[in-house]
């Protein structure tokens, strides 16, 4: 990378942790530590919400997503919107009147400390992992990408989000969460204006070529249980994750309760609802437009080059082939293109899959470790290869900006959770300073520090932790249902209600994982949620008979 | 110049609007998707 591109990279960092520490370190009380600053307004707790969600790995998988697949992925937000006014309407003002810090102590109000305990135990072990991957994915990626050693980029990541939450806690985040939204959304906007500046053709021209490609099937209104994303599994999945997600997770929860007024955090919340699907919808249209743009100029067969480098001489000697193969193939694909013949381009497109194939089998029998997934490298690799001097730095401080940005909202909320919900109900005389807070935050920093090192170590565990969310989601999701909706289930019957849900979620997981059962993670936050409201009305009503 | 506070405003006809501007957004999408399907 050309020296502009680090001195952009470390001015525009720099100038984010500074920001956040200058805005706050000086007047940060416990309380705003905690929870933040109550002057916020709508903008901040709006792109907070946003920010706390789209983290590294949204900017660089989704335009991988579409360049694969197209543009079916979006359907997946179509449920949050309608989560959103829900949330808005029935979880925020249930959590403001009971003045709540974190959406858990609402249930010690509504039903007994024992709930509130187990519901912030759950969301305690699933998100502290969770932080860890969310600096330890983009880093491998940046890694690959810089050729740089992983355990520099983890380190960079997770020690400049250290500094800033510590000084200055929630309300840091806040401020600075702003700030990188703005730098996100300028970055994205650039990058999609050199991508248009780079194609051959015309936009409409771009889109009508992949709608023939059959990159714009958008909306999918069938009802197959094998298609994974579909209208219905949409707007049903994707209600019930973004219900869990903005409602009851605690990282969603303080962004919004952190604002002085209930209109501002409505506004924050309604503000995502308007504007989530149009900007999936403008990065996933990045992706279709960089598969265009590969139509005509050459890609790599394989984006994600730091794996190849690994192979030893005779692998890269056998790999060669394919790639002579592909050039072959990609320049017929293009002139199969220029003359407008699509029926070509469909023949020489199939072969070029199957060379692509052949290569991914031979790197994987030749390299040990092999990772065959490439698609998170598809957006860096235009990046790095097309984008002019200086803005190179500025994209890559996007998606440190992303990951720093989301790993933040994590970190000061598992520390705020720890200190509400654990240490403050269970220890009377625990200290109250803005100090002890501050070692909460840094505890919780350095654990998903520790967890982003080690993971390198474990296979999978980045799918594991995607799982444990799911694992866990549906039965916070039902305790809160159940707290906000059907006010005569009492305290035990929910608690009950809640351990046998996350049990049978548990059995089904290793049913799952065996191969006994087929069914999608997303179904495990549908099938939590129904578990605990069923069995919660069951265990009332056999009880009210029993009076 | 004078801001309403949070009990002023009628939310329904917010909701209803973010609700309206998801239908909208997915009747366009399903357009797209058939014209070149």
């Amino acid at each position: 990378m050309h020296p502009i591109d680090w001195a952009v990279l470390a001015f525009t960092l720099a100038a984010i942790i500074g920001y956040g520490i200058w805005v706050t370190v000086r007047r940060s009380s416990s309380e705003e530590l905690l929870v933040g600053q109550k002057n916020v307004g709508m903008w901040t707790v709006g792109l907070g919400i946003m920010a706390t969600q789209a983290s590294a790995i949204t900017f660089l998988s989704t335009p991988g997503q579409a360049y694969t697949s197209g543009m079916g992925f979006i359907q997946f937000y179509f449920g949050m919107p309608i989560a959103v006014v829900l949330v808005s309407a029935y979880f925020l003002p249930a959590y403001r009147a009971r003045k709540a810090a974190t959406a858990y102590e609402f249930l010690e109000h509504r039903f007994d400390r024992r709930v509130r305990l187990l519901t912030a135990a759950l969301f305690l072990a699933s998100r502290g992992l969770a932080a860890g991957i969310t600096i330890y994915a983009p880093a491998i990626v940046l890694s690959a990408a810089l050729n740089a050693p992983l355990q520099w980029t983890t380190l960079i990541i997770g020690a400049a989000v250290i500094v800033y939450t510590v000084s200055g806690g929630s309300a840091a985040v806040a401020v600075t969460q702003k700030l990188q939204m703005t730098i996100i959304l300028v970055g994205m906007g650039v990058a999609t204006y050199i991508l248009i500046r780079e194609l051959p053709v015309g936009v409409g021209e771009a889109f009508e070529l992949a709608g023939h490609m059959g990159k714009l099937k958008i909306v999918d209104t069938s009802f197959d249980p094998s298609t994974r994303y579909t209208l219905w599994s949409g707007l049903a999945g994707g209600l019930f994750l973004s219900l869990s997600y903005f409602g009851t997770d605690q990282s969603q929860v303080q962004r919004y309760l952190g604002a002085g007024e209930l209109k501002t955090s409505r506004m924050g919340l309604l503000f995502n609802g308007v504007f989530k699907v149009p900007m999936q919808f403008a990065i996933l249209g990045i992706g279709v437009l960089l598969f265009v743009f590969y139509q005509f100029i050459q890609p790599p067969i394989f984006f994600n080059t730091a794996e190849e480098a690994r192979a030893s001489a005779e692998v890269k000697a056998e790999l060669v082939q394919y790639k002579d193969q592909w050039t072959q193939l990609h320049a017929e694909k293009k002139a199969a293109l220029v003359r407008g013949n699509l029926i070509a381009w469909r023949s020489v497109n199939d072969q070029m899959a199957e060379v692509r194939n052949n290569y991914l089998s031979v790197a994987e029998a030749g390299i040990p470790g092999f990772e065959r997934k490439d698609a998170d490298f598809v957006f860096l690799t235009f990046v790095l290869n097309y984008l002019p001097i200086g803005l190179v730095g500025l994209l890559l401080a996007v998606i440190l900006s992303a990951a720093m940005s989301s790993t933040a909202g994590e970190v000061t909320a598992l520390s705020t959770t720890t200190y509400v919900d654990y240490i403050r109900t269970l220890w009377s005389g625990a200290p109250s300073g803005p100090g002890f807070i501050r070692i909460l935050t840094s505890f919780w920093g350095i654990a998903a520090l520790i967890v982003a090192l080690v993971a390198p170590l474990f296979d999978n565990l980045i799918q594991l932790v995607n799982v444990l969310g799911s694992i866990f989601y549906g039965t916070i999701l039902g305790v809160f249902i159940t707290a906000l909706f059907f006010k005569k289930i009492g305290a035990k019957a929910v608690f009950l209600a809640a351990l046998l849900a996350q049990g049978t979620i548990v059995l089904l997981h290793v049913l799952n994982s065996s191969g006994a059962i087929s069914l999608g993670y997303l179904w495990y936050n549908v099938i939590g949620a129904i578990l605990v409201i069923a069995i919660s009305l069951l265990i009332q009503s056999w009880h009210r008979q029993k009076d | 110049m004078t801001f309403k506070n949070s009990s002023e405003i009628n939310w329904k006809k917010y909701y209803t609007g973010v609700i309206a501007l998801l239908a909208a957004q997915i009747i366009t999408f399903y357009l797209i998707t058939r014209q070149f399907v």
